[in-house]
Formats: C-alpha cells, sequence, structure tokens
C-alpha cells in the first residue's frame, strides 16, 4: 500500500504568550491556504467556545489539517496544531507540542518577549521541536522589531534576524510565514510499517461517535477495523472510522500513516479511556514501549460548587457528568455542607480552569452556584502513620491526630519591568515566596524567579500581580513539590455556629490576617437580624478575629395611605424573595454573596 | 365607600417628595379641575355608593383656588350620596392659602385640615426644600382656628438630616403647645428619585443613625401620651375621637374611590391605579377634547370589568389576576389601561397578607374573629408558624380573650420584618 509522502508534511503549532496574535495568525493561515474564504472565516476560527472568543484565550487545542501550494511549486500538507494558551493547562500544551516537530513563535513587536513566551518557548525547545520566529503587529505606532529580534536572540538563543515580519490582523506577511513553514520545520519521520504508536493529544466526546481521539502517528499505520489499545489505560477498541480535521469539521479517510496527524473513532463511551498522552497501538501488533512522557493529570485546584437554588442539585450533577465527558481533567464528588446542603467537591487543573467550569455551568446549563474557597490538596501525615489528601479543610482530623502537613510548592517567573521589581517583590514576600533568583532580559525587565505556595496563588495572586505592575507584569509557573508547613484551619463561627462551608487552610503565619479580613467582610455582607451576631475567626477553637453585626433597631415604614399599599406589598416580597434565597446556619440568614465575597480579599486597600 | 381626590400640583417640589406633583400653570389646572369633575360625574353614576369620608389630598391641594376646590366638592355632594357626618378633609400647606379660602372652603364642607408643618426650624424647613416659614405657618394655623376648623392635623417630620433629638423633641413641644386634635409625626424616608435620594442614599453618615431614629420616634409616643394624644398607628396620633377616619379606611380595608391623576382605588377586591401621565389624563376625561367617547371607558365592579354602557356585554364573572391579562377581550383590555396604569385583582393570599400588614399599624392591631369571618379559616391555623414565632421573638402581641393581634413596642421599630412573614 502507498503512504502518504512524509517529506510533505510539515506538523507544527504557534506557541505565543497571550494576546500577542497566535490565533489571529493561525486565522490567517487558514485563510491563505484557501481552505475558507475570508467571508466564510468567523474571527479566530480556531477558538471555538463562546467562552475562548470572550477571553480571547484558547482552551481547548484545535486542530486543522491545511494544503499549501509552495514556492517551489510542490504541494505539502500542514498541520496546524492550536495550543491551549495558559498555564493551567501545561500539561496539554506539552502533549500537544510533542505531537509537532516545529513550531511558530509569534512574539509582539511593541511588547517583546513575556513570562509565557519563555515558557512556551522553552517548553517547545524541551521537546526538540525546531522553532522559527515572527515579529507580529509590525504595523503598530509603537513596533519596535529590531529591538524584539535583539531580545529573541539574546535571551532565547534562536536566530531572529531573517524572521518574518508580518501583521496577522492586516494579512501582512503571511506568505513569508508559510514558505518558512516548508523549509524550516522539519518533515516527520515515521516508519509506516512499524507496529502502530499514536500519541493521543486531545480528545472530544460527540454523542453519535463516541470519543473522537485527536493523535499523531509516530509509526505505522492505523485504518477501519483496526484493533486499537491505549497503552497506559488498557482500553481496547475497533476502529470504525479514521480521518482528518477540516476546518470546524472531520473529513474521513482510508487510513492515517506514520508523520500524519488525524483522529480516531472507536465508539469509546468515555474520555478517561482515552487520556491525553496516551499511546494507541494495535492491539495485535503492539510496539515494544510506548511514547514517552505521559502522565495522569491530577487535579490542583479544588473547591465545593453547589447550587443556589437546593432543588437544582440533581440538574448540576447532570451538568457535570456533561461536562466531564469532555474533560477528563475535571473531577467531583458529592459533598454535604450544614450551611449550603448538597453540592460537589470539584478538582481543577487551576483556577482558571475553576473559572471556565463555573462559567460554563452558568451560562450553558443556566445554573446559579455558590462556590466555597477554592483551596490546594494538603497531605496530612498522621501520627498512626496513615496519610491523607486533603480536599475538604472540613475532614481536617483532630489537630491531636495530625504529626505534621505538607502543601504544593511552585516555581514561578514573573517577567516585569525594572520599575514595579519592587512592589512585586513585596508581594512575592507576603505571599510567603521564596527567592531564587532575577534575571535581566534587558534593561528595564527582569525576570524574578520565586518559589512560591500554590494556596498563596489561587485567590487572588493573578490580580495583585496585574494591580501592583498597572498591568505590565506576567506570571508562569509550574508544580515543583510538597514540602512540610505550619498549616491550620480557619473555622469561621457566625453566631458561635461554625460554617462549614467557609473554613480553609490557611499558613498560621497568616492566619490572623486572613480571619481578620473575612470577618470585616462578613460583616458587611450580612443584614442586621433582632439580635446581635458575632462573627468570630477561630483556629483551634481559639477565636484570633472577631466582629459584631448589630442588632436591628429600625425597619419600618413611617407611612403606607391608599396610593402606597401595592408598591409597599411588593417591597415586602422583594424582601422576603431575598430572603427565601439567604442559607440559614443556625437562627442566621446568611446570603450567598456573602460566601462568594470572601473568595476575593483583595490586599491592598 | 371612601373618596380620595387627588390634586398634584405644589409651589415647588420639596427635596425628600416622591409623590405625583408638580409644578403647573393656570391653564393646566383649570383643565384638571374639568377634567376631575367629568371622572367624578361618570363615578357617581356607575358607583353609586355612599360616602363615609372624602380626602382631597397632594400635592399641595390648596394650590388650586378656593372656588375650584369649593366647586369639586359641591359637585361631589351634589352626585354623590355623601353621609351627613362625613370626614372631609384638606390637606394644605402655610402660604398658599389666606384666611378668607380657608373660611370658604369650611363653609363649603371641609371639615378637618392637614397642614403640613414637618419642622419648627427656618433652617431645617430650608434644608427640606419647603416654602414656607414657621411663623408663616402659625398664622395659617390661627387663621384656620378663626375659620372655623375644629379638626386640624399638624404634619411633622424626624430624623432630618443633622437633627438632634434635643432639636426635635423641642419642636414637638411647640406644636403641642398650638393643641391641635392630631398629629402626625414621620420619620424621614429617603425615597429614590428625589434630591436627597441623591445626597444621602450613599451617605447615611449624615443622618441621624438609627439609635437617634428610635429614640426620636419613642420620645414622640411618650410626649404626646402626656399631652393627651393617643397613638393609633405607627406614626399618627390624636385625641380621643380624632383619629383619622378616612386614613383608618386604609389600614381596615374599607373600599376607596381615587379619583385624578395616579390616583389608587380599592373596589371589591381590585386594586388600581389611575394613569400618572397628565396630557392623556386630560385628554381622556375632558368632553372637549377626548379621544375616547364616554361610553367607551370601563371600570371595575364587582370582580367584573363593565363597560359603562352595554356596548361590550360584559357579564359579570369571577376574574383574577391572569384573566385581567388573558380573558377579556383585548378590546375592554386596551380600554381600561387607556384609564390605569396598573389594575391588581388581588388574591385571597394577597388579602390575607393584606389584613395583617395594613391592620397591624394599628395599635389596637387586628380581629381574631374578623379574619375568620372573612378568609373562613382560622388565623391560628393559617398562620400557626408564623404567629408563635413572632410572639417567641416578643414582636407580636396575640390576645384572643380580647379578640386581638397586635405590634408589641419592638414590633413597631422593625414592623417590615413582621409585616414579611404574612406575605
Amino acid at each position: 500500500m502507498q503512504h502518504i509522502d512524509q517529506s510533505k508534511i510539515r506538523n507544527f503549532c504557534i506557541v505565543a504568550h497571550i494576546d500577542h496574535g497566535k490565533s489571529t495568525l493561525a486565522d490567517r493561515i487558514i485563510e491563505k491556504t484557501g481552505l475558507l474564504t475570508s467571508r466564510e472565516m468567523q474571527e479566530q476560527v480556531l477558538d471555538n467556545m463562546d467562552l475562548e472568543r470572550e477571553r480571547g484565550i484558547t482552551i481547548k487545542a484545535q486542530t486543522v489539517r491545511i494544503v499549501y501550494k509552495a514556492k517551489d511549486g510542490e504541494e505539502y500538507i500542514f498541520n496546524l496544531i492550536d495550543t491551549p494558551g495558559h498555564v493551567d493547562f501545561n500539561y496539554e500544551v506539552s502533549r500537544a507540542l510533542a505531537a509537532c516537530d516545529g513550531a511558530i513563535l509569534v512574539v509582539d513587536a511593541a511588547q517583546g518577549i513575556e513570562a509565557q513566551t519563555l515558557a512556551n518557548v522553552y517548553l517547545a525547545l524541551d521537546h526538540d521541536l525546531d522553532v522559527f520566529p515572527v515579529i507580529n503587529k509590525i504595523d503598530l505606532p509603537s513596533a519596535d522589531p529590531q529591538r524584539v529580534k535583539d531580545e529573541i536572540e539574546d535571551v532565547i538563543g534562536i536566530e531572529a534576524q531573517d524572521a518574518p515580519m508580518i501583521s496577522a490582523k492586516n494579512g501582512i506577511g503571511i506568505e513569508e510565514v508559510l514558505e518558512q513553514v516548508v523549509q524550516k520545520i522539519p518533515a516527520p519521520k515515521g516508519n509506516p510499517d512499524a507496529p502502530l504508536s499514536a500519541l493521543i493529544f486531545d480528545s472530544l466526546y460527540d454523542s453519535y461517535k463516541g470519543v473522537i481521539i485527536f493523535c499523531r502517528l509516530v509509526d505505522g499505520t492505523v485504518k477501519k477495523g483496526t484493533r486499537i489499545r491505549m497503552m497506559a489505560t488498557g482500553a481496547t477498541a475497533d476502529v470504525v472510522e479514521v480521518g482528518y480535521f477540516g476546518a470546524g469539521q472531520f473529513i474521513p479517510c482510508d487510513e492515517l500513516s506514520a508523520g500524519m496527524v488525524g483522529y480516531i473513532t472507536a465508539s469509546i463511551k468515555n474520555v478517561r479511556d482515552t487520556a491525553v498522552g496516551d499511546t494507541v497501538t494495535d492491539a495485535d501488533n503492539p510496539c515494544a514501549e510506548p511514547l514517552p512522557g505521559y502522565k495522569k493529570v491530577n487535579s490542583m485546584v479544588y473547591c465545593g460548587m453547589y447550587p443556589a437554588d437546593g432543588a437544582k442539585y440533581p440538574d448540576l450533577r447532570d451538568a457535570l457528568e456533561k461536562l466531564q465527558l469532555n474533560d477528563a481533567s475535571l473531577n467531583y464528588e458529592p459533598e454535604t455542607s450544614i450551611a449550603l446542603g448538597f453540592g460537589f467537591r470539584c478538582g481543577f487543573l487551576g483556577l482558571l480552569h475553576l473559572e471556565i467550569i463555573q462559567e460554563r455551568l452558568e451560562r450553558e446549563y443556566n445554573l446559579d452556584l455558590v462556590t466555597t474557597a477554592p483551596g490546594v490538596i494538603y497531605k496530612v501525615y498522621k501520627t498512626n502513620g496513615e496519610v491523607i489528601e486533603l480536599t475538604n479543610p472540613s475532614n481536617l482530623p483532630d489537630p491531636s491526630e495530625i504529626d505534621y502537613m505538607e502543601e504544593p510548592i511552585v516555581t514561578a517567573e514573573i517577567m516585569v519591568t525594572t520599575e514595579f521589581i519592587g512592589s512585586i517583590m513585596e508581594l512575592c514576600q507576603e505571599r510567603r515566596g521564596v527567592y531564587l533568583g532575577m534575571d535581566y532580559m534587558e534593561e528595564t525587565r527582569a525576570l524574578l524567579k520565586y518559589d512560591l505556595p500554590l494556596n498563596e496563588i489561587i485567590y487572588d495572586f493573578f490580580d495583585a500581580l496585574k494591580s501592583r505592575s498597572r498591568g505590565y507584569a506576567s506570571f508562569d509557573y509550574e508544580l515543583k513539590g510538597y514540602v512540610r508547613s505550619e498549616l491550620v484551619k480557619l473555622d469561621i463561627l457566625i453566631n458561635k455556629e461554625e460554617v462549614d462551608a467557609l473554613s480553609f487552610i490557611v499558613h498560621k503565619d497568616s492566619a490572623y490576617d486572613r480571619g481578620r479580613r473575612m470577618c470585616e467582610k462578613l460583616k458587611d455582607e450580612i443584614p442586621r437580624h433582632l439580635f446581635e451576631i458575632p462573627i468570630q475567626a477561630a483556629v483551634g477553637g481559639k477565636v484570633i478575629a472577631r466582629e459584631t453585626v448589630k442588632a436591628m433597631r429600625k425597619d419600618v415604614l413611617a407611612k403606607c395611605y391608599g396610593g402606597d399599599i401595592t408598591r409597599k406589598k411588593k417591597l415586602l416580597e422583594k424582601q422576603k424573595e431575598g430572603k427565601k434565597r439567604m442559607r440559614q446556619v443556625g437562627n442566621v440568614e446568611i446570603p450567598q454573596s456573602a460566601f462568594m465575597s470572601v473568595l476575593k480579599l483583595d490586599d491592598k486597600k | 365607600m371612601e373618596l380620595y381626590v387627588h390634586i398634584p400640583f405644589c409651589v415647588k417640589k420639596c427635596n425628600y417628595c416622591d409623590f405625583l406633583s408638580m409644578p403647573a400653570d393656570d391653564t393646566v389646572k383649570k383643565q384638571y379641575v374639568q377634567a376631575l369633575k367629568n371622572e367624578i360625574v361618570f363615578y357617581a353614576e356607575s358607583l353609586p355608593e355612599k360616602l363615609e369620608t372624602i380626602y382631597f389630598g397632594g400635592g399641595t391641594p390648596s394650590v388650586l383656588l378656593p372656588e375650584q376646590l369649593t366647586e369639586l366638592l359641591d359637585l361631589i355632594r351634589r352626585k354623590f350620596d355623601v353621609h351627613p357626618d362625613a370626614e372631609i378633609t384638606i390637606e394644605i400647606n402655610p402660604a398658599t392659602i389666606d384666611y378668607k379660602g380657608l373660611h370658604k372652603l369650611r363653609k363649603v364642607g371641609f371639615n378637618r385640615l392637614s397642614i403640613g408643618l414637618q419642622s419648627v426650624q427656618n433652617d431645617k424647613l430650608l434644608l427640606l426644600g419647603r416654602i414656607h416659614t414657621y411663623e408663616e405657618f402659625l398664622q395659617t394655623y390661627q387663621n384656620a382656628r378663626q375659620a372655623g376648623f375644629q379638626n386640624i392635623n399638624i404634619d411633622c417630620m424626624s430624623a432630618l438630616p443633622g437633627q438632634s433629638l434635643e432639636e426635635y423633641v423641642d419642636g414637638l413641644h411647640k406644636v403641642v403647645a398650638l393643641n391641635p386634635e392630631h398629629i402626625s409625626s414621620y420619620s424621614l424616608i429617603i425615597e429614590e428619585n428625589t434630591p436627597f435620594y441623591e445626597q444621602y442614599a450613599n451617605h447615611k453618615e449624615l443622618l441621624p443613625d438609627e439609635e437617634t431614629d428610635r429614640a426620636m420616634y419613642h420620645e414622640t409616643k411618650r410626649i404626646l401620651q402626656e399631652a393627651g394624644y393617643f397613638r393609633y398607628e405607627i406614626s399618627n396620633y390624636a385625641k380621643a375621637g380624632f383619629e383619622s377616619r378616612h386614613n383608618s379606611g386604609y389600614w381596615k380595608r374599607v373600599p376607596y374611590l381615587g379619583i385624578g391623576l395616579g390616583a389608587s382605588s380599592f373596589i371589591h377586591g381590585c386594586r388600581t391605579k389611575n394613569i400618572s401621565d397628565m396630557k392623556q389624563y386630560i385628554l381622556l376625561w375632558l368632553s372637549t377634547n377626548n379621544v375616547l367617547q364616554k361610553s367607551d371607558r370601563c371600570h371595575l365592579v364587582k370582580g367584573s370589568i363593565t363597560a359603562s354602557d352595554n356596548n361590550y356585554n360584559c357579564a359579570p364573572r369571577a376574574i383574577n389576576k391572569n384573566t385581567i391579562e388573558s380573558e377579556i377581550e383585548n378590546s375592554i383590555k386596551d380600554v381600561l389601561y387607556q384609564q390605569y396604569d396598573e389594575i391588581e385583582q388581588l388574591s385571597i393570599e394577597d388579602a390575607m397578607a393584606e389584613y395583617f400588614f395594613l391592620g397591624l399599624r394599628m395599635i389596637k392591631g387586628v380581629s381574631i374573629q374578623r379574619f375568620e369571618t372573612e378568609f373562613g379559616c382560622s388565623v391560628f391555623e393559617r398562620f400557626s408558624k408564623e404567629l408563635a414565632e413572632l410572639e417567641k421573638d416578643g414582636l407580636l402581641l396575640i390576645n384572643p380573650d380580647e379578640d386581638r393581634i397586635a405590634l408589641t413596642e419592638f414590633g413597631m421599630d422593625v414592623s417590615n420584618w413582621v409585616f414579611e412573614k404574612f406575605i
């Protein structure tokens, strides 16, 4: 059987810092190669979730195959794999990169290199990709392409003088980019006759076809009827269809062979069986070893999610189930809170992932949610030798049973202009950061390196970073490991009753400050009742902060005559409706906004 | 039935006022009076009920000429069956009417005056945007007495910006010294869409705090009680026998007909509110320039929609809120909405809620028996949990022997909290 000539294939991706124009360039490439006319193009074809468009970020990797007729007269097949653009999805990014042979590095001609530029380009170089730079937004008044080229050479160490100068937005210089793809990105070199090995870099659940596996064929071939096995999960299935990616559609073909990028369907019911990073092989003729780099993705951030209206619990469960079909990194299990009723403890890759899921639940499934403060996974070493991975603060064992605890630490890289170094260092210090070092990128910019506890950056670190650098700092991190830490559980008592949904784990040095701010916030959120309500923060039964909601002294309409009655009744109805939606703890009604308000305790007043 | 006549005019709008009221020129006033007359005639024919009380409110009714007011009351007395002992009140503001005017009003049959004083301090009057001084009020009050008014209410306000408890109490003593039959004292409400809202809604610190507000309220009760005034409603005090019968009707859910711009009515369990656009109102009711033939006008009677002639052939039928929206022929609905901004047929739950949130405003509270008679179930069955809880919290006084459920003193301070339970 004749396979497609690998020398005419180019598998590549685009890496960039957020907003540097990655998706726009992808759109132009697709348009230029004639796959879609510009009229048919909706802006940024590859970002196909509403949320992605709104936030201007790519959440799921998207892939498209295009045919390019180069100046040498030959036709080339380009597989463009668009990677997710956020640190939360670093592992997915790494697998998408592993599916490529080269990468286009897009750098903004005005802003130059940013933290994610570096993180992504290093990730690409780690995967032995050939990277060539492209200078984008050259038509901006503030563009300084020569400075950016020098910076790329100095900081990253890759040749940049012949980098295409483009404006993806206005379609300038795209031809040059395509030519360089042909010249600078190597063709794949797999063996089509070897046993099948294909790397899964994404998957999608379709209600008709089941799971659609996105993969890069490294060696061998796969076609309808091949019995495949996922080497890590062990799942097996018979291939129903293979094909490649048109723009926004799947195009079936007879077979996929070494060097190609495409999809496989095999009536698989769950994306958990087709984990990103796993190797697909022929069950009857397996390859000797799986492809390197697979790891199980673990949730890093947890929070409780509860329906605002308790009756919507089944709806929330159904919605989570559906989202999970397409998102193997979303975990959830039922939990019960005394304050919030029935809900779920959900695990996420990071805070952005959490926010995305929350927004999708609210928008696509029309649910009103109350979420508890996000936390990380703590390791609790008990005196009896047992080790617990703690995701819900309420499950913390009695202090007498705890030997010690560990918390996750990340290594963070923060790119910042020199004028803000002081305030950013101060922020990292406040967040219990350990200074590792600083590199100057150029005279005005530096890259700060810190070890930071993950639980200090999942709250509002990003917001704080932005506000203290007037939006100029950029930030990237990766998990380093666990370290022993003096952690305590901070409880909130409202009218002497502990509110489980408000408890969280905090470093003992931050407990007082955090507790005080929580009490202050809650004091403003909880309406006056007929009696005085103490709000207390306590650690191990010892109160460390207190505020008081004063008793209501007056709630009266001085006037109510013939013309007022309908209006006053509506007022009373509205008040009553508001109270209905509150959560009752003991004899205190707590508005849902109180639970949400403590999620963001801005630390600079 | 009670009759309310709305006069939506004033010399100048006060800074705290959100009532339907505006300054207007003589032409508009004249047209408005004519429109009122036509509306009066229309209802006198279609709702021929006996009137127990009549109330001219505003706005400031006394910005109309005494002759105009006289004509209106005259017409009412001729067209309606007015009870010989009817309480007939008119609201006036100081410096808008002189002795002669007052004398005319008294002669035509107004027998109760409600004078808006609000404060005895001229700087506070200025702050409130009032158009008169305390001295002008005194003059008006003396004139009223001389004109023969033997039933006078004085309106006061408490919890004004920058007001201390001492200042307020001092003012109240001055009012008591005048020996009016009735005193209303309202704690300032910051209403939306008023200049005060702009100024104070987000600056509560400029207003007396809740503690001071309540101290003023409690002092009012103490001082007035010593002076022989009996508190019969949250903000109303009267000498024995001088409680406002008209206003008490609102709290007892007596039917009332509202005439005029934006006026509310409560007829046969249906609450309506007249349109509040002056141009439309005048167009609707002026016979010389009407868009609707008189025969096209509708009104709500006995839970049914009745056109004023039989063109629409509406047989009486049971209606509820939804019927109004869905079942009535559109033509009638259109006509109704030319007259009314709001139409609400109360459900039995609505009526029960009103029974409490209106009735409990009165110090003597509500009758246990009457609830049963009116709604066919025992109040202790219907609201057992609510009543027990409110009694336990010291907000309600429940006394079956006296056939009475009433707010306690504390219940009065937080009455909304109590009322909500019955909604």
